[in-house]
């Protein structure tokens, strides 16, 4: 009976939010996203929200079939958007980007950006959670 | 006005927008906000730990709550100054966040279960100050409020996954 | 094997890969490492505090510093583990960033200078040592763990 009061507070919590969790599942995000599915995005921007704690970037990519989808990639806060170039002036709406990160676990048209890449070939690392997204390499890449 | 409509004009501020655009202010706010919790969680169980018998035992209960709870309370004073900045910066998100309720929640009750303590079974504390193993009934608030703060430091971590959970 | 190849190894683990796969279980541990920080938190103050002038002051301080020490102890132990599993989920970026070592120094640090000198001082009979001795060892005490909590918050940023 070493089990101090807290770790019990714990599993009271834990047991609350695992009941509320199931039932919202199939439409989360489920927090957090796949290594496995790298995602190359061209579009336009449609919005920029240079906003802590996560910076996001929407664009609109339009596919094969002509569909468009409205993709968010999120980044780091800020400041680590900003140390590396991005203010809230540098992507106005319409300007043509592409995007390299990863996808949400489900499937969602969402993601955590890795770098930023203007058409003329710049690239500006986003600082976040993904692998990379600090600019440096990671064993994903080369 | 109702309380989304106010959240929303609230949001739409601009003070709130240069804080939510903040490059250092906010987060030098959440960095404070996360570490004072060692403080004001940090003392406020070590009082627990002592109604419930499990240390400092051979001081008079009177004796721990004395001289911490002035650092409890000093701790809970920033605790709910920089928790409303960062309120402030995204109320609409907040107010919106379920994490955020059941926090806001757990912390009446925290709140509540002291004041009731105060009110009722410490205004005897003279009968069983110098005991060990307090009361019960004293045992039992200093329970309830370990799984409350605990609750209260889950519910605010856990306000970062809602996008992915509930979005 | 150099360090980041080590690190590299470590996060992508078999165990550890496949508890990673769950979208809860970086989230939890990683309340729980906070749970580990009141804990702490409580435990440095108590004695600390004390050795200010603060704090409980009808037992002697090795008395209370004893009591402490055991829920300083439990605190760690959770802190560690949790820190552990955490700094596994993201190895190759912690191992990049300055503040992950700074914390990780200050946490060594910290811990030497705890159940050394400062075990000493707080061990000691009330009138063996001087009051400014004490005073000192506590404000190196909080700002070591000040340390080692803030470059915690510098690798929590992205």
């Amino acid at each position: 009976m070493r089990m101090t009061v807290k770790l019990l507070g714990v599993i009271v919590a834990l047991g609350l939010l695992l009941v509320a969790m199931p039932a919202r599942a199939h439409h989360s995000f489920a927090a957090a996203f796949d290594e496995n599915k790298a995602i190359n995005l061209q579009g336009t921007v449609t919005k920029v929200e240079l906003v802590n704690p996560h910076a996001w970037i929407w664009i609109d990519v339009k596919g094969q079939d002509g569909t468009v989808t409205n993709w968010g990639i999120e980044g780091g806060p800020p400041t680590n958007l900003l140390r590396n170039g991005i203010t809230k002036t540098s992507l106005p709406i319409g300007t043509e980007i592409k995007l390299f990160g990863y996808q949400a676990k489900s499937g969602e048209p969402k993601g955590v950006g890795v770098f930023v890449e203007y058409l003329d070939g710049r690239k500006v690392f986003m600082g976040g959670s993904a692998p990379g997204a600090d600019g440096n390499p990671t064993p994903t890449s080369k | 006005m109702s309380l989304l409509r106010f959240v929303e004009w609230l949001g739409n501020t601009s003070w709130s927008i240069e804080l939510h655009e903040s490059r250092y202010v906010f987060l030098l706010v959440l960095m404070i906000h996360v570490l004072t919790l060692s403080v004001f969680v940090g003392t406020a169980a070590m009082i627990d730990l002592r109604l419930l018998g499990k240390t400092m035992i051979r001081v008079p209960v009177s004796q721990v709550v004395a001289r911490l709870v002035p650092w409890t309370e000093i701790g809970f004073v920033v605790m709910v100054v920089t928790g409303t900045l960062l309120f402030y910066a995204a109320p609409l998100n907040r107010y919106e966040n379920v994490f955020f309720r059941v926090k806001m929640g757990a912390l009446a009750l925290a709140v509540l279960n002291v004041w009731w303590f105060r009110r009722t079974a410490y205004r005897r504390v003279h009968e069983w100050d110098l005991d060990p193993v307090p009361p019960r009934r004293v045992r039992l608030v200093g329970a309830l409020s370990l799984i409350l703060l605990a609750l209260i430091i889950t519910a605010g971590r856990m306000m970062a996954y809602q996008d992915y959970w509930f979005g | 094997m150099s360090l980041l190849e080590f690190c590299r190894w470590l996060q992508y683990s078999g165990p550890l890969h496949a508890m990673r796969q769950s979208p809860i279980f970086f989230p939890i541990v990683a309340t729980i490492h906070l749970m580990g920080l009141a804990l702490i938190g409580g435990a440095v103050l108590v004695v600390d505090l004390r050795l200010l002038g603060f704090g409980v002051q009808s037992q002697p301080i090795a008395a209370v510093a004893h009591d402490a020490e055991r829920w300083l102890v439990r605190g760690l132990a959770v802190m560690v583990t949790t820190g552990i599993l955490l700094f596994m989920c993201f190895a190759t970026k912690y191992y990049y960033l300055t503040f992950f070592w700074v914390k990780m120094a200050a946490l060594v640090a910290i811990i030497l200078f705890t159940w050394s000198v400062h075990r000493r001082v707080a061990m000691a009979g009330d009138a063996d040592v001087r009051p400014v001795w004490r005073k000192l060892v506590a404000l190196v005490s909080l700002l070591l763990w000040t340390t080692v909590a803030v470059g915690g918050r510098y690798i929590g940023f992205p």
